[in-house]
Order: structure tokens, then C-alpha cells, then sequence
């Protein structure tokens, strides 16, 4: 059998890496593949498009949120103005721009574009993934202004689309499931939240590996809710896992990282008030 | 990392639980799926991929 090939571009190499957590590795790779697309001769701005996209999203990886947003802004532009685009990238940079304003806690902002990704996939029709996927992002994003019944409903929908093909679209099953256990988690509904986050957090593992930064947000979200219950040793423990990973792949200035940190002072405080 | 041309073809293995999807979807059977280097890195590296909107709770 012949050895396994790498990718032949700096552009899928760097993707490549970003895909299994290796983000340092990925962002001179991705940073070289937008230089080469500029450089280009003839400019092929679909192509630079997709390259600003792919750098992108290692930038909302990394927690640089305004860079990920003019790259963002940048590729829509490019596609806007070219006239082969497929309507499928732009819904994808939609998608996009909803992510990185979700990142930054503007989530009012990202639904109108979180909506636009998802109108545009609905229009053109047939990709039923692509649309679960939208609409677990949309959803997201509904969660955080508190519009619980429309996010569930969108969590509920896309979990029956992907569910269909549960080991294909295991890793887009395991992002469902984590956001619906963090809003079963914030209303109070524990033991459903906690039956969800679990198999978030085995999904993950079995997809990505047990020490992939995307295993740190179930693992958190698992952490809180049996703190909620008043399992202070799992949570504690669950706590150390996730910011043991998120410390290693993220840094210690990651939002990820510092949201878990407190996260786990809290416990341990919570516990040493409980032994006192 | 070792480098490939992009026309080199690249063999992969099925395993029991992929021949049988392969089989339930095309119905057609087989071993193994052969692609070039091209083709394949186009399926790892689709043109423009999204990101996830995932929510991480703040226990307050």
C-alpha cells in the first residue's frame, strides 16, 4: 500500500493542520496561501476568496475576532463581485460572519446574518446537511439572546437531519448536541442537559481525539452542569480535563481558556465552602 | 511531510462499516476508493468551509 500523500498546497496543508488542532502550524500555511492568491496573475478572486475564508477561520480559532471579521467582510466582497460564484460560498461566509459575531458575544448582529446563510441554503435547496449545519449555528446564536423556543425547535430539526446519517455527521451531531445541552443547562433542565452533553463530549473524543481543543467546550459544558447538580468531584474533575487541554492547544489568554479557569475556581471555591 | 504530485492516484481502504455504506448508497461494491491527489485534497479542503457556532457556559 502506498504511503498516505500530504497535501500538495500550503493552503489544504495549512487546513489540514487547523483540522486537527494544530494551529501554529496552520497559520503560516494559510497566511502564505492568501499572500500566493494576491499574487496571482491573473487574480482569481474566487480562489483568494476561499483563501481569506480558510485564514479566517483559523483567526476565530485563535480568538483574533476582528481580523477573522475583515477577512470575512473581505471574501463576500470578492464573491459578491465575481460573476461564477457559487450561491453555496457566499451562504458559507454568512455562515461565517454569524460565527465570529457569536464569538464576540454580538449575537443580535449575527443572527441577521446567521438568517441570510440559512435563507440562501434554503433557496437553493438539496444539501440537507448543509442546512442542518445553518441552522445549528443559527440557533446558537438565538440561544444567546434568550429566544429559546426558535433555537430549540432549529436544534431539534438539525439533530433529526443529521441523525440520519449519525456516522458520517458525527462531529456536526456532537456541535448540536453540545449547544442544546448548554440551553437545557441554562434553563435548569440538568439531567437532560447532562444526557446530551455526555454523548457530546464521546462524539467529539471518538471524532477529534481525546486532547482536541473542540473536546475543552462539551467537557466545560458537562463540568457546569454537574456542578449545577452538585457533583463537585466530576465537575472538578471535568473542569481540570477541559482547561488542561484548552491551556495546551489555546494558551493561557484564550478566551476558552479563561472562561474554563474561572469556571473551576468557582467549583473548587464552591467546594472548599461545602467542607467548611 | 513527504509531497505528492497531483496526479499521483491515492488508494484508500474501506473498512466493513464504509463498504457497507458505500454499498447502501450506490449500491455498488468495492474494496478500496481510488482518487488523484487533486481530487482528494478538494474533498479534505472543500472551497469554502464554515466554522462552529459552539456555546461555552459561563458557571456564574
Amino acid at each position: 500500500m502506498p504511503p498516505t500523500p500530504q497535501p500538495t498546497s500550503p493552503g489544504a496543508l495549512g487546513a489540514l493542520h487547523r483540522s486537527r488542532g494544530e494551529f501554529a502550524l496552520a497559520e503560516p500555511l494559510l497566511r502564505a496561501a492568501v499572500a500566493a492568491a494576491e499574487q496571482a496573475e491573473p487574480r482569481d478572486a474566487l480562489a483568494l476568496a476561499a483563501a481569506l475564508n480558510s485564514l479566517g477561520l483559523l483567526c476565530k480559532d485563535v480568538a483574533q475576532y476582528d481580523e477573522a471579521r475583515a477577512l470575512y467582510d473581505r471574501a463576500l466582497a470578492l464573491l459578491q463581485g465575481a460573476p461564477a460564484t457559487d450561491p453555496r460560498d457566499v451562504a458559507a461566509v454568512y455562515h461565517n460572519l454569524g460565527g465570529i459575531e457569536h464569538a464576540r458575544g454580538n449575537h443580535a448582529e449575527g443572527e441577521a446574518f446567521a438568517r441570510r446563510g440559512l435563507a440562501i441554503r434554503e433557496g437553493i435547496g438539496g444539501d440537507q446537511l448543509a442546512i442542518a449545519v445553518d441552522m445549528v449555528a443559527l440557533a446558537a446564536l438565538l440561544d444567546g439572546q434568550g429566544k429559546d423556543d426558535e433555537a430549540e425547535r432549529l436544534y431539534v430539526e438539525a439533530l433529526r437531519i443529521l441523525e440520519a446519517d449519525a456516522a458520517a455527521n458525527a462531529g456536526e451531531i456532537a456541535v448540536a448536541l453540545n449547544d442544546l445541552g448548554a440551553l437545557y443547562t441554562r434553563r435548569g433542565e440538568l439531567e437532560r442537559a447532562e444526557a446530551v452533553l455526555v454523548r457530546a463530549v464521546s462524539l467529539r473524543k471518538q471524532a477529534l481525539g481525546a486532547s482536541h481543543p473542540d473536546v475543552a467546550v462539551p467537557l466545560n459544558n458537562l463540568a457546569v452542569t454537574c456542578r449545577r447538580r452538585g457533583d463537585l468531584a466530576r465537575a472538578a474533575a471535568l473542569y481540570a480535563e477541559a482547561l488542561a487541554i484548552c491551556e495546551r492547544s489555546l494558551g493561557a489568554d484564550h478566551p476558552r481558556t479563561i472562561t474554563c479557569r474561572e469556571n473551576a475556581a468557582r467549583c473548587a471555591a464552591a467546594g472548599s465552602d461545602a467542607a467548611a | 511531510m513527504q509531497r505528492s504530485n497531483e496526479q499521483d492516484r491515492v488508494r484508500i481502504d474501506l473498512t466493513t462499516s464504509q463498504k457497507e455504506q458505500v454499498k447502501h448508497v450506490t449500491g455498488r461494491e468495492g474494496d478500496a476508493l481510488e482518487l488523484t491527489v487533486h481530487e482528494l485534497e478538494e474533498r479534505i479542503t472543500p472551497r469554502l468551509a464554515s466554522n462552529h457556532s459552539e456555546t461555552l457556559l459561563a458557571d456564574e
